[in-house]
């Protein structure tokens, strides 16, 4: 057993955590005071996200372990909580504007996004099965009141009921695999799985990490798991689609490379065809059914799950290398996919009236800037040289055809072929069909503004020097190796 | 190697650059003069420094050499490295001198004819990015950033296709060009990775310098080729990717000049060019291409012979003149390959703005129908399409003579071609003949059938200036190519055969000169046999074309129809597509809520009655699929 004793370096290393909790907390008191003025709740949660990162990054990557060996402080929990609480910051700056024209601008808004964001930590920083899960469902239940954050909507209400329903399924089945883990092993901390090595029952150890592979399978919406999906993510408010979108699955997938990778290394190798069918069958469903789709946050749904797909090749591979290209990629989907959505929020209108293809048209007339932004976003996702879509992707598929996994590269080039249909109608109708009717869209604000610049130049950034990201992605990763 | 002069070379794509982001961000507030001079003088600016280093580089006397700059890293990690970093040595220089060149031309032409057009600047800045980023395709020195320019080029392509977009059928023809160009981009990137397993790089040299490791026949070698190949046709519009091509002629005619014809379309001869060190240690992938280029030289030559659409001419000749090409790299006669691909340039190019200007003086009319009698009326644009339309027939002492006939020629005497090869290219030759030479007739001979209200006007000199200099070139271009038997020296041969590959087995000595006398004599004949039927049809005799018509109703049908492989692909590849797609939604996705048209009204009220259904059946209809998903993981373990 481990000598639990509470020092104070162990709260030094969750200063991010903890600022963000107090945080979160102290909006939800402000909210009580603050009547008119709610710019103020924004800027604050925004100066919170600033603090935790600065924090983060301040700490030292050395491995240190905190609270019983509870949490790691290393470079690869620094790597994605950054991109958790840049993709959190990004959705502050994002979403007063379109709660605001909806009536809808509570403080609540910003607290959940920063208990989300703490879940998410937990889920990436911590070192013990049991932690991950209360980080995992810390960020599920934010989640579940930010997707029916509409409360009076019933798309809204329809999507949370639906999450809430099979997120506690899906919830379920992952603390089940955690216990039959503790088990076979007689613990539930990653270290000490990897020092013991074998289990004492192989069957309670395989039914246990099955179980546990399918609570993650679930929250990164591997098909068969992915049906929730589309149906949240259309009837979340757009701000939160974005945020779960990208800061979600980097999470997700983060707490997954860790426990496989760090906990069970030797499993790897026997996971692989399974992961390999995963992979392959989430990349192609997520792109088919995204051609048939004319709703922009549906078509961006299955993108999603297309990601999933690519993102499972790095999980495939099983090497430093592979792992190393879904960080990267991880942090470049962030800023491509937080822009996607910021443009369509701004397009949607009110009562997400705009949502289709065909009210796109002709908008690059009325509004280049946007426009451009919306096509630069498009062409990264579907992997256009000179976005971080491009290198991120190309990062990825070398590494496993590297390894030998070429045919699994085939099916992810041809759908990378077949993804570029889609994302690129987008850019048809912006560009080349005729307005349809003239809408007056109130100008972007200014934090609006600075969160789209940002994602801009942060896709053009990472696709034309990603050098030192992609450095420190491979940094990243031999944490858990 | 580094040269203090030669590294100047990232001068060339800079302008064209420079010229792009002036155009795109300050263009409508400019005006229309000064983003023509802006646009047209970087691309001079441009071609000043390729001619300068060209000279430069021949100055050196050394021949095969290779000159690299690297410009920044952009991967460097332990197992990748990539940067962004240029190759000079005769074959990118020969590139880079023809495109800034034709393109400074076309691009002083476009001053003329976008006169006026709404998107005057938005024209300029998608020209001159295109220029850059054709310019990138061709000075790269690795696949990557070849793969670039690759992307960059079609995505002008498709931007400038459907420039008037108020059009549909623009905006669709562009949106085929650019899915057929994916299946080829697939192809190549494909072939791109394969390298880089194989030989640990995406340079060019460092790969090239590996091969001696690899014996003819090689596996690996010929699927790299093979899928390199799979890119090649997809750009450059070889069977069965050919039919972005026609549809493409919908952009703005200095479009199809210069990318259509010139530059982007024989990105792909160039890059099998680029890689023959790889293609001559694959026979297999040779024959390939051979094939592939001879049977499009004829099919597409087929189709142009009855096609009344001026351009849609020009884009089949232009397929059939990369046939051409193609089918010279594929006997391994890569210097013939890259000659024809520089006096095409030419006179290709020539021809689609001498059509532009045809169009300009009938009120854009492109139906050959309406045309006629225009010889007089428009002289300069007569005299020069003329004088395109023989050299592109290889008529002697033209560029294209000299071209055709040393590509012809290696057909005939490589050990790879042979007898059969060079016949379809002959037979080719005097298709060619033939079609241009009836557009040539139904263009400016005979009587007057404009539409009523039309008044034929010459263009005015920015147009007809550009055209009287590539007439020029289409005349004397071919002179650095003069073959031994008639007295010259082939210098391009020797100027660009230390970069290219050989076949293991020198051909040309074996072969007679009489041999060649008498091909070159026949390949003469041919052509001349063509033009002489152009003018009995369509000039002296002119009811035969609708007699023959009649009596070979069929065989005329299927070229008419242009063998109807548009309509065969749609049911084949994008039917099937849609079905499958639907089949996948309909099993994977029970969807509550149909996202399809409903308005928001009817969206409330759907969903309230739908929402019932939440705690009925869909919900749990998901949970069983996880469930499923569940039993699939755990089962993987007990039957694995």
């Amino acid at each position: 057993m481990i000598d639990f004793q509470i020092v104070p370096a162990d709260f030094y290393l969750l200063l991010p955590e903890m600022v963000l909790s107090v945080g979160a907390m102290l909006l939800l008191f402000l909210e009580l005071f603050l009547k008119g003025n709610k710019t103020v709740q924004q800027w604050t949660a925004f100066a919170i996200f600033v603090v935790a990162l600065s924090l983060l990054l301040s700490q030292e990557s050395s491995g240190a372990t905190g609270f019983g060996m509870m949490v790691r402080s290393d470079l690869f929990g620094q790597f994605i909580s950054a991109v958790v609480l840049i993709g959190g910051g990004l959705t502050v700056l994002l979403g007063k504007e379109y709660l605001v024209s909806r009536e809808w601008h509570r403080g609540e808004y910003y607290s959940l996004l920063l208990f989300a964001s703490v879940g998410m930590l937990f889920m990436v920083r911590g070192l013990d099965l049991l932690v991950i899960f209360l980080g995992l469902e810390l960020l599920s239940i934010s989640l579940y009141i930010l997707v029916g954050y509409f409360r009076d909507r019933l798309f809204s209400n329809e999507a949370a009921l639906k999450y809430l329903l099979l997120g506690a399924f899906a919830s379920g089945f992952l603390l089940y695999g955690i216990a039959y883990t503790y088990g076979s092993y007689g613990t539930t901390n990653l270290n000490e799985i990897r020092t013991m090595g074998s289990p004492e029952s192989m069957t309670f150890h395989w039914i246990g990490l099955s179980l546990i592979l399918v609570g993650f399978s679930f929250k990164v919406a591997l098909v068969p798991f992915h049906m929730w999906l589309p149906d949240v993510y259309q009837g979340a408010p757009t701000p939160v689609t974005g945020f779960m979108a990208t800061t979600t699955k980097a999470a997700a997938f983060a707490a997954m490379l860790r426990i496989l990778f760090y906990g069970f290394p030797a499993d790897i190798a026997e996971w692989m065809p399974l992961f390999w069918f995963l992979s392959a069958v989430t990349m192609t469903v997520g792109n088919v059914i995204a051609l048939q789709q004319s709703n922009l946050k549906r078509m961006l749904a299955y993108s999603a799950i297309a990601h999933a797909g690519y993102l499972m090749i790095g999980v495939t591979v099983g090497t430093e290398t592979g792992a190393a290209g879904m960080l990267f990629y991880l942090l470049g989907y962030l800023f491509m996919n937080i822009g996607a959505f910021a443009v369509v929020q701004y397009f949607e209108g009110k009562d997400e009236t705009r949502l289709d293809f065909e009210s796109y048209a002709g908008l690059a007339k009325k509004h280049p800037l946007i426009s451009l932004a919306m096509t630069l976003f498009m062409f990264a996702l579907a992997g256009f040289p000179l976005t971080v879509g491009f290198t991120g992707k190309f990062y990825i598929f070398t590494t496993a055809i590297n390894q030998g996994f070429v045919w699994l590269i085939v099916i992810a080039v041809l759908n990378s072929l077949i993804s570029v249909y889609y994302y690129l109608r987008v850019v048809i109708y912006m560009y080349m069909k005729p307005l349809e009717e003239e809408i007056e869209f109130s100008p972007m604000e200014l934090p609006a503004k600075v969160a789209l610049t940002v994602c801009v130049y942060a896709v053009l950034h990472l696709g034309v020097l990603p050098g030192n990201f992609i450095t420190l992605a491979r940094e990243a990763v031999s944490a858990i190796f | 190697m580094v040269n203090s002069t030669l590294n100047l070379v990232w001068l060339i794509p800079l302008f064209p650059l420079i010229g792009f982001l002036l155009n795109g961000i300050f263009g409508r507030r400019l005006g229309d003069k000064a983003v023509g001079i802006i646009g047209s003088g970087v691309m001079f600016f441009s071609f000043i420094v390729s001619g300068y280093l060209l000279l430069n580089y021949l100055g050196l006397h050394q021949t095969g050499a290779e000159f690299h700059t690297t410009l920044f890293n952009w991967i460097s990690v332990a197992d990748l490295q990539l940067s962004v970093s240029f190759q000079v040595d005769s074959l990118s220089l020969m590139m880079v001198v023809m495109i800034t060149g034709v393109a400074f031309l076309i691009h002083v032409y476009s001053i003329g004819y976008m006169n006026g057009d709404e998107g005057f600047a938005r024209f300029f800045a998608y020209m001159n990015l295109f220029s850059f980023m054709m310019l990138i395709l061709v000075l790269s020195d690795n696949y990557i950033l070849m793969f670039l320019g690759w992307e960059g080029v079609g995505l002008c392509s498709y931007l400038l296709i459907g420039f008037w977009y108020e059009d549909d059928e623009n905006a669709s023809a562009g949106k085929k060009a650019f899915i057929v160009n994916r299946i080829g981009d697939f192809g190549f990137l494909l072939g791109a990775l394969l390298i880089f397993v194989t030989f640990g790089s995406f340079q060019y040299s460092e790969i090239f310098s590996q091969l001696e490791g690899y014996s003819v026949g090689n596996g690996t070698v010929t699927a790299i080729t093979l899928l390199l190949f799979v890119g090649a046709i997809g750009k450059s519009a070889q069977l069965p990717l050919y039919v972005w091509l026609p549809d493409a002629m919908a952009g703005p005619t200095p479009v199809s000049a210069l990318i259509h014809a010139a530059t982007m379309v024989t990105a792909g001869v160039y890059m099998v060019a680029r890689s023959s060190f790889l293609y001559v240690l694959a026979p297999a992938s040779m024959t390939v291409i051979a094939v592939v280029g001879a049977a499009t030289a004829l099919f597409a030559a087929s189709i142009a012979l009855t096609q009344n659409d001026i351009k849609k001419v020009l884009a089949y000749s232009t397929i059939s003149q990369l046939g051409y090409m193609f089918l010279a790299l594929g006997v391994g006669a890569f210097s013939a390959g890259m000659f024809h691909l520089l006096t095409h340039a030419f006179f290709k190019g020539l021809m689609f703005l001498a059509a532009g200007s045809v169009m300009h003086a009938l009120a854009n009319e492109q139906d050959m129908r309406f045309m006629g009698g225009l010889r007089k009326k428009i002289p300069k644009t007569f005299i020069t399409f003329l004088i395109g339309a023989l050299a592109i027939s290889g008529i002697p002492g033209l560029s294209g003579f000299f071209s055709k006939d040393e590509l012809l020629w290696q057909v005939y005497s490589s050990p790879a071609g042979g007898i059969w090869l060079w016949l379809v290219g002959a037979v080719t030759a005097g298709l060619t003949a033939f079609y241009m030479f009836r557009l040539i007739f139904l263009t400016f001979y005979g009587e007057a059938r404009w539409k009523p209200d039309t008044i034929a006007h010459e263009s005015p000199n920015k147009m007809t200036l550009p055209l009287i200099i590539l007439a020029l070139l289409s005349v004397i271009g071919g002179y650095v190519g003069v073959p031994a038997l008639l007295g010259g020296e082939n210098r391009i041969h020797h100027y660009l055969e230390a970069n290219l590959a050989k076949l293991p087995d020198d051909f040309t000595t074996h072969q007679s000169h009489l041999m060649e006398f008498t091909l070159m004599g026949i390949s003469v004949l041919i052509a001349m046999a063509g033009i002489f039927l152009a003018y009995v049809f369509y000039v002296k005799r002119k009811e035969l074309p609708d007699l023959l018509a009649a009596k070979f109703k069929r065989a005329y049908n299927l070229s008419f129809n242009k063998f109807y492989v548009d309509e065969l692909y749609d049911y084949l590849f994008v039917q099937r597509l849609i079905t499958i797609s639907k089949w996948l939604w309909n099993i994977f996705d029970v969807r509550l809520v149909d996202g399809l048209v409903n308005g928001a009204g009817q969206l409330i009220m759907v969903s309230g009655r739908r929402l019932k259904k939440v705690q009925s059946g869909l919900v749990s209809g998901y949970a069983l699929s996880l469930f499923l998903g569940s039993l699939m993981m755990i089962g993987y373990y007990f039957f694995r």
